[in-house]
């Protein structure tokens, strides 16, 4: 072989992984976005629940306080580097009004159309709220804010308004007649012309999105809700934990399914070997939920075994023992075992089908040298190709059982922060998983093209198995 | 030759035998699901009073079939009455009867009857619940099958045609649809915040595919080679992609923390999880019937691609899919009662395996709670294995 | 051609893993018996922090409780409020010249022998300190800055810095419970450098000073440090008797008692409950599942084990071996569980339709066979503990022949036969058909799956909403509901009933969900809030009370106890105050 040839080879896996590569980061960049957007979408509202300022509102000072809350979460920003609008709304929405009234001024202005009378409206709203005494607001404030649209304006201007008009005195009469005015110059007013165009308003690098993705690279990954702690260190712990259930599970797994896979591949099709077979059939398909909470009620639950003391919990063991892990682990491996050694028989028998492989035999190679020269290796690809998928899979499937068995893992965690409303850290777990399951992707595909020249994806198409 | 015909014949039948073996359990399993307000209830069947007969059992079955069975009031019978075989209501709170062990009589009621399998924590007999779930497991599996099928499907075949064909111009009858969808999206989230199909939000996109079309014919007009160069294939397979970087049970988490327990997101949910996976298989089906000779004939034939599809691929694919549907029911309905099981699924008052099983987390004593309906899941479970077998070996 | 690297074999790797993992688990695991002289206490979940103007969770407030002292708190058996750090109860002025005309002043003396541990002594100005740190606009001590908006001045006697003012600016039945609710933060340990030194509690309170104080890069980042602190044992020092001394996440933390306390210099005389405190160490196990920390108490590794389930506390209690071992008490918490029912809405506006529902919600049933017994019936508003609770109104019965008289005294009757019941208003037909709001969580669920079952048999639909908190307190908050499964919490002394029964609360500004209230409610309350002799405060409760209850204004249900068994090598009795108990006091046998 010449220099030539080989410098090309080099050039041209270089381009191969580089594919991968690109794949992996757009992919990567994609679940940041489709995140983030999840993220903004969820509900309550990240301002209340980080001040602890309790219900909007009750205090004098509450809308200053929110605000400045709000600028310290740098939730004043627009969410992304661009936004998409129509022309009635200002570039400047995200800005305008405190998160918890934006609902209700969008909804107003879909049926107005017109931001500058609603800017006036707001305003003269401000002013009547500034100009009423606290006991004649109290009568009004509670329909006004629920106003949602312009009928319920209309209603309101036609009943409440005129009623509570009647109880005031002088000085507050004039304050009502003039917003009354306002009212009706903006159910007067027009929408804007071509209030319907789409813009593009660019906003730049000063965005959510941009915080929110640095913040997760390069800083403590945001604050939690619920205890301010940095997302980031709270992961830490949980994820060591978990790797350590899932991943020795998965590795004693596979030392236990190795032999039973061959086991199979040698023994004389029997009963025997029919019945391994539809034992680890069945095994596979036990809900793990449901052994696992077999394995408490009977095993450790004070009427049958009562075993408790033998189990401690993972808390009680301390967790740089194992014998906190030892439960979980009799539930989940043997759906894995049971799992990876179908697997691997099911690409034994393949292997033993192919021509060569019966030539071989037809030659007289035994059945067990076969297996060790040639058929287990060449097997021994696609099941690594399952290993780096099975990773991540394994780490969400240890949510029951760490649930379960009260194991601080990652997967008790991201159940604890849906169940108390903590979305920074379950978004950052969310990246997180994604990132290990694409990185799964990414080394498997890479290990099995450098393993496997006939498994590349063919660069024609452009189509990989999974990514 | 006679001993092969004799084996032949009893071969074909055992077959038959086998056959109408499974359409027996099948319809018997379907029968208890959806009759079940017969089979058990605590509403008499028959009652013959002076005046006549009633039937307040066969009242409750339309309520049922929607998926909105409570229990009824009851009211003192007078006259001779007829009870189902498991004489509770599973949706029946009874507080003096919680957590009874299997096999318990009941105790101050005039009618006699055993909780053969216990009761929850509410006092629900646990018999009449499993029967119960049963019809809730299967309309979950049907539903979230059928759902991610009507999608994932077309989607597959889609990004497998257009990485061996451009969609050429005779195609564009599903682009429209493709692009009018896409559009509402753009213009419903990005302009109109959440509000989903307003009437502004449908114009707008209307008028957007429109003039998104007009250029495209323009172009297209001028030879018949030109086409629309959208890569479909790579979109999909991003899309795929995109919904399984994220573990299904995380996407169910967040996405049931928007939404709210309710049967109907739950199957919503569920399906969409399932959704790479099918496109993923009905892609890879449709690029190996691709390779079929016949299918170029029929493409060099002239056959409209949406008929290829319907006529040739779907038949082509069937054996392949109904063992993946199969699975689909099955993955559903563990992930709907892991889910319930962790208060995250189905509403509490839906009596489900998951739900029954969860009230043992709080009363671990209560063995009974945790093994019937999981026996029940397990058998369903190997049922649908055992059919999916089935129809493979045929 | 090119060759399969053959010599990479998967199978090595697999080979190395397994031998790494066998060297992993022969490690010794380190098990740690309890010593004897620590106090072991079960805690079901983690702190978020351990800073009282910053945490939120009940678990951090109990532990916070023994590391900062206030002014005045509680004690823990009596429940009557004593000074704590203050020498004594403060004296009241009712200030009538100038600029603080019409405020109420409170003169605290904090106690001589209050120091710091580094033996600088506790002086008016730590307090000074804490609330301007709690005004700072990067931290988020929401419910400080909520309370501090009754306090427009805080003054320092220059000559003697352990005595200050404090203003408030209504007189308030609560008044003195706000006034010494701070606890104390040492300012030379937080702010060595004096940052806020210069910065008055007025400018923080200014909105246009506070622009200008935002520019400056060292101020904002002297709050954002505070604002992440209490999460490590070493800065978190306060003027209580113990001190965080380690904290592993997920496992434990352990408090010592320190040694040179100043609290054990004060004379017998002076000394109340908040200045005994036994166990040199307490060790908080954090044990989130029940039956591991069930086990755990009978293995001895914790002491205290607190939220046992009704069944396993009767066992503890039956068993000889566990009768031997444990000494098992119950405390009253204060906290109950109500239906709310939204008085406006047509249909519930009708006193029967709401007496009807009480009739069908089985309390009794529910205390029995729910909570296993151990809770307590409660008739209206307060927490039956309490001295002022209306001891007098009987506990509506479970009857439902009972409520449909009412339905039927009403008008109510099912015309349609639809199975609910209706009624002609106005000339349209008003059916009583509700909605339950519930949060999703399995008591509340539980409850309402019972109540509508019972409704249903006078004629009465309940569809059942079960949605997660946050939409729950916005459907709240807008009161977009008919019914409202509800708990609240209360402190000890007085209760403040402005916010949930006062009509003017039933705007946005307050919590009256259920819009009760009319003019002698309000004049009820409106006295009750300036009222300062008892027996007219009592009266006033009372009168309250039976006004709530003769409108139905909600269905009162249940007041939980708390069940605790504890290890007899430890002598130590039980507290209403959450979390039931008050470790500080147990001592060892």
């Amino acid at each position: 072989m010449n220099s030539n040839t080989n410098q090309n080879s080099i050039w041209r896996s270089f381009v191969r992984y580089g594919r991968y590569l690109a794949q992996f980061v757009f992919s990567l960049f994609l679940l940041a976005i489709l995140s983030f957007f999840l993220l903004n979408q969820m509900p309550g509202d990240p301002v209340l629940q980080w001040s602890g300022l309790g219900e909007p509102n009750q205090t004098k000072q509450f809308d200053r306080r929110y605000s400045d809350a709000t600028k310290t979460l740098h939730l004043n920003l627009p969410e992304f580097y661009f936004s998409i609008h129509a022309k009635c709304f200002p570039d400047t929405f995200y800005k305008t009004n405190e998160l918890y009234q934006q609902d209700q001024v969008r909804s107003l202005l879909w049926e107005v159309k017109n931001w500058p009378a609603l800017t006036a409206f707001l305003n003269a709203e401000k002013k009547l709220r500034n100009g009423l005494s606290e006991e004649s607001l109290t009568q009004i404030s509670k329909p006004l804010s629920n106003i949602k649209s312009i009928a319920e304006l209309r209603k309101f201007q036609t009943g409440q308004l005129r009623e509570f008009q009647s109880g005031v005195g002088a000085r507050e009469d004039t304050i009502v007649k003039t917003f009354d005015a306002d009212i009706r110059s903006i159910l007067n007013s027009s929408p804007v012309a071509g209030w319907w165009i789409p813009v593009l308003c660019w906003h730049g690098q000063s965005n959510q999105f941009h915080n929110w993705g640095k913040e997760l690279l390069t800083g403590n990954g945001g604050v939690s809700w619920v205890d301010g702690r940095a997302v980031w260190s709270k992961i830490d712990n949980a994820f060591w934990i978990t790797l350590r259930l899932s991943l020795t599970a998965l590795l004693l797994s596979f030392l236990i399914a190795i032999p039973i896979a061959l086991f199979l591949s040698l023994q004389k099709r029997n009963w025997l070997h029919r019945l391994i077979l539809l034992s680890l059939d069945f095994v596979f398909t036990i809900p793990l939920f449901w052994l696992a909470s077999l394995t408490i009620v009977f095993v450790l639950g004070p009427v049958y075994f009562n075993l408790a003391d033998y189990f401690p919990s993972f808390e009680m063991a301390g967790s740089a023992s194992w014998t906190g892990l030892i439960l979980p682990w009799i539930c989940i491996m043997p759906g894995l075992i049971a799992y990876l050694s179908r697997f691997l028989f099911k690409l034994l028998e393949e292997e033993i089908h192919k021509p060569y492989a019966q030539q071989a035999i037809a030659k007289g190679l035994s059945r067990r040298k076969w297996l060790s020269r040639h058929g287990l290796r060449n097997a021994a690809i696609p099941y690594i190709y399952t290993l780096t998928m099975a990773i991540p899979a394994a780490i969400a499937g240890s949510l029951v059982l760490e649930i379960l068995f009260s194991i601080p893992g990652m997967g008790r965690l991201t159940f604890m922060s849906v169940i108390s409303r903590d979305w920074p850290v379950l978004f950052a777990l969310v990246m997180l998983n994604g990132l290990l399951t694409l990185t799964g992707y990414l080394v498997g595909n890479i290990v099995v093209s450098y393993l496997d020249p006939r498994l590349r994806i063919p660069e024609s198409t452009n189509q990989g198995q999974g990514l | 030759m006679i001993a092969k015909n004799q084996n032949s014949d009893k071969d074909h039948n055992g077959k038959k035998s086998r056959r109408f073996g499974l359409w027996a359990v099948i319809v018997f399993v379907s029968l208890l699901a959806l009759f079940r307000p017969l089979i058990a209830n605590d509403q008499a069947l028959i009652v013959i009073t002076d005046s006549g007969y009633e039937f307040p059992a066969f009242r409750e079955l339309p309520s049922h079939w929607m998926l909105r069975s409570e229990p009824p009031v009851t009211i003192p019978i007078e006259g001779k009455a007829y009870f189902p075989l498991i004489a509770f209501h599973p949706q029946r709170i009874d507080l003096d009867q919680r957590l009874l062990p299997p096999g318990a009589q009941i105790k101050a009621q005039a009618k006699s009857g055993r909780h053969w399998l216990g009761t929850d924590q509410l006092g629900r007999d646990v018999l009449a619940g499993i029967i119960h779930g049963l019809y809730i497991a299967i309309i979950i599996g049907l539903g979230t099958m059928l759902l991610a099928f009507a999608i994932g499907i077309p989607l597959g075949w889609l990004a497998s045609w257009t990485k061996r064909h451009s969609l050429s111009i005779a195609n564009w009858k599903l682009v429209p649809f493709l692009l009018w969808l896409f559009s509402i999206l753009v213009f419903n989230n990005l302009v109109l915040g959440n509000s989903l199909f307003t009437a502004i939000g449908l114009v707008n996109s209307l008028v957007f595919c429109i003039s998104f079309f007009l250029l495209f014919r323009n172009k297209s007009g001028k030879g018949k080679s030109s086409s629309i160069q959208i890569p479909f294939d790579r979109l999909i397979f991003q899309f795929a992609a995109i919904i399984d970087s994220i573990p299904g049970l995380l996407w169910v988490l967040i996405l049931g923390a928007l939404f709210g327990p309710s049967l109907s997101g739950l199957i919503l949910i569920i399906a969409w999880v399932r959704l790479p996976e099918i496109i993923r298989l009905s892609q890879l089906e449709a690029d190996r019937i691709q390779t079929l000779p016949w299918s170029e004939a029929a493409i060099v034939a002239g056959i409209p691609t949406t008929r290829i599809w319907w006529k040739h691929w779907w038949p082509a694919q069937w054996p392949v899919m109904q063992t993946i549907f199969l699975f689909g029911v099955i993955s559903g309905v563990v992930l709907e009662s892991t889910l319930s099981f962790l208060g995250l699924g189905l509403p509490y008052g839906q009596v489900s395996w998951g739900t029954l099983i969860n009230g043992a987390r709080t009363d671990i004593s209560a063995w009974w709670l945790v093994l019937f309906p999981g026996i029940m899941l397990l058998l369903f479970i190997q049922g649908l294995r055992a059919l999916s077998r089935y129809l493979a070996a045929n | 051609m090119r060759s399969i690297p053959g010599h990479i074999s998967p199978w090595l790797v697999l080979a190395v893993f397994a031998i790494g993992l066998c060297f992993a688990s022969s490690c010794k695991k380190s098990a740690e018996k309890a010593s004897d002289t620590t106090l072991n206490i079960r805690i079901a979940a983690e702190p978020d922090r351990i800073n009282p103007m910053l945490s939120k969770s009940p678990v951090a407030s109990q532990i916070e409780q023994l590391i900062y002292y206030k002014l005045l708190d509680f004690d823990r058996v009596t429940l009557e409020l004593i000074p704590m750090l203050a020498k004594r109860m403060p004296t009241v002025t009712l200030i009538d010249t100038g600029i603080y005309r019409g405020f109420t002043a409170y003169d605290f003396e904090i106690r001589v022998e209050a120091n710091w541990d580094n033996g600088s002594p506790i002086t008016g100005n730590d307090l000074l300190f804490s609330i301007k740190l709690a005004m700072h606009p990067e931290v988020p001590a929401g419910s400080w800055k909520n309370f501090l908006e009754y306090i427009p001045q805080v003054e320092v006697d220059q000559n003697n810095q352990k005595k200050l003012r404090i203003y408030l600016n209504k007189s308030y039945l609560l008044a003195d419970v706000i006034a010494g609710n701070f606890e104390i933060y040492p300012e030379y340990l937080l702010d060595p450098k004096g940052i806020l030194k210069g910065i008055s509690y007025q400018d923080l309170n200014d909105a246009a000073k506070l622009k200008k104080l935002s520019a400056d890069s060292s101020f904002i980042q002297f709050g954002q440090e505070f604002a992440k602190s209490g999460t490590e044992a070493s800065t978190m020092l306060g003027s209580g008797p113990y001190k965080l001394d380690n904290w592993t996440p997920g496992k434990e933390l352990i408090l010592s008692r320190k040694s040179d306390w100043w609290g054990d210099k004060i004379s017998e005389k002076e000394k109340n409950s908040f200045f005994t405190a036994n166990p040199s160490r307490i060790k908080y196990v954090l044990i989130a599942d029940e039956l591991a920390a069930l086990t755990a108490l009978r293995n001895k590794q914790i002491d205290l084990c607190n939220d046992i389930e009704a069944k396993e506390f009767q066992a503890l209690q039956t068993s000889a071996e566990d009768k031997n071992t444990f000494n098992c008490f119950t405390a009253k918490l204060m906290q109950f569980f109500f239906v709310g029912i939204h008085m406006q809405k047509p249909g519930l506006n009708d006193l029967h339709v709401r007496k009807a529902l009480a009739y069908a919600m089985p309390v009794d049933k529910i205390i029995q066979q729910l909570f296993g017994g151990y809770a307590e019936r409660i008739v209206g508003p307060i927490h039956p503990s309490k001295h002022y609770y209306n001891k007098a109104l009987k506990p509506i019965p479970f009857d439902l022949g009972l409520a449909k008289k009412e339905l039927n005294d009403g008008g109510w009757a099912d015309t349609d036969g639809n199975g609910i019941a209706d009624k002609q208003i106005d000339g349209k037909k008003v059916e009583l058909s509700f909605n339950l709001l519930t949060t999703n969580k399995k008591l509340g669920q539980e409850l309402a799956l019972i109540f509508k079952q019972e409704a249903k048999n006078i004629g009465i639909e309940i569809n059942i909403e079960a949605i997660e908190a946050q939409s729950f307190q916005k459907r709240l908050r807008a009161r977009d509901f008919d019914l409202v499964n509800f708990a609240i919490k209360q402190y000890p002394g007085y209760v403040d009933l402005e916010p949930s029964w006062h009509s003017k609360s039933i705007g946005e500004k307050g919590n009256n969900i259920s819009g009760f209230g009319d003019a002698s409610s309000d004049a009820i309350i409106d006295s009750l809030n300036l009222a300062t002799d008892t027996k007219e405060i009592y009266r006033l409760y009372r009168e309250i009370q039976e006004k709530i209850y003769a409108d139905q204004a909600a269905i009162f249900l249940c007041s939980p106890l708390e069940r605790i068994a504890l290890n007899k090598k430890w002598r130590g009795e039980g507290s209403d105050r959450a979390p039931g108990y008050f470790e500080q006091l147990f001592t060892e046998r």
